[in-house]
């Protein structure tokens, strides 16, 4: 009686080792990248690559960053559940955003997907972008990238910030 | 003395079956043996090989005829497509000279319920080709749509084109 229990004992052990063993570990991936993966879509006068991410330091003309996202088999940007651009307003009068967009590779043509702003125009400081990642998943195919308006270089016009910058951005499956 | 040792034969018992158990699964797991994917696969559902080229222009065709028929079949919200129209042609008025390598003119914007068409034209359509993206990129806070632009080509590429521009808007 006693070695059918022992032996009842070790099995239900040894099953349940075995189910500990082989769950998968969950490991949420995310990639972070600098800003100076980024490049300047159109020319502006003056933009700065400095240690704090890429800024516009041109007091008339607003800057478009392309920002390129890493798109392979084991992490595909369609799998990627949001995205977080991290920037600095230093213009109290307008607005900086952030969109996933594709450009289709096979042909002229794109899509972008809805935008986020930061909160209004007379925000100043540090925020977080978080635009829906959605187009990338339905364009799997196509190449992806993150575009972000940097406002004008504010020179002081009530901010504590001479300029506005995209630090870095990073991304979530 | 004897009833003391015999207590700790099922805690034993426990202890053995552990081990023995993880370690099969970690032998399984080393030896590729058993029903586990390899973790280079894991993420198979988005892993597929690309569509070629034939394929991918069909499906980018597709695409768009499916979102100008849907907002075909929208009927036109009063309270809003106007608004929203209006909207969308000053964005794309507002997008920065230095953005676009041609100037182009917004023809018309047709808002229904959520969907809107602005017809673009450029003076070629070598001047659309390298200018969408500011068109499909330019936004406003009350412009909250995914945009999408195929710029077919057309047999004279040196004389005026015009393309569509879709849009597939958030209401609140």
């Amino acid at each position: 009686m006693n070695y059918r229990r022992h032996l009842a004992l070790f099995a239900l052990s040894a099953a349940a080792g075995l189910v500990c063993a082989a769950a998968p570990a969950v490991h949420a991936y995310w990639v972070k990248q600098h800003a100076s993966f980024c490049s300047a879509q159109w020319s502006v006068n003056s933009w700065t690559l400095y240690n704090g991410g890429f800024e516009n330091s041109d007091p008339v003309n607003q800057m478009g960053l392309l920002c390129p996202v890493a798109d392979d088999s084991q992490h595909p940007k369609s799998a990627v559940a949001a995205i977080n651009v991290h920037v600095r307003d230093g213009n109290a009068t307008s607005l900086m955003w952030a969109e996933a967009c594709v450009t289709f590779r096979t042909t002229p043509g794109g899509s972008c997907g809805d935008a986020d702003w930061t909160t209004d125009n007379s925000f100043v400081g540090y925020d977080t972008l978080t635009p829906p990642p959605d187009v990338w998943a339905d364009h799997p195919d196509d190449y992806g990238y993150i575009f972000v308006l940097v406002p004008v270089a504010a020179e002081g016009r009530g901010s504590p910030y001479l300029t506005s910058a995209v630090l870095g951005y990073e991304l979530q499956d | 003395m004897q009833n003391r040792g015999s207590r700790f034969v099922p805690l034993a018992c426990v202890i053995a079956g552990v081990v023995a158990g993880a370690s099969v699964s970690l032998l399984l797991s080393h030896t590729g043996g058993g029903a586990s994917v390899p973790r280079a696969h894991a993420a198979t559902p988005h892993a597929r090989a690309p569509r070629d080229a034939t394929q991918e222009r069909a499906h980018l065709a597709g695409e768009r005829r499916r979102a100008l028929a849907a907002h075909a079949a929208e009927p036109v919200d009063a309270s809003w497509a106007p608004a929203a129209a209006r909207t969308i042609a000053r964005d794309l008025r507002a997008i920065p000279p230095a953005a676009l390598r041609a100037p182009f003119r917004v023809a018309g914007v047709d808002c229904r319920t959520t969907r809107c068409v602005a017809t673009l034209e450029w003076p070629s359509y070598d001047a659309a080709r390298e200018s969408f993206r500011a068109v499909i990129q330019q936004r406003s806070v009350q412009n909250r749509c995914s945009t999408f632009m195929l710029l077919d080509e057309p047999s004279d590429t040196t004389s005026a084109y015009e393309s569509e521009l879709l849009f597939d808007c958030h209401r609140d």
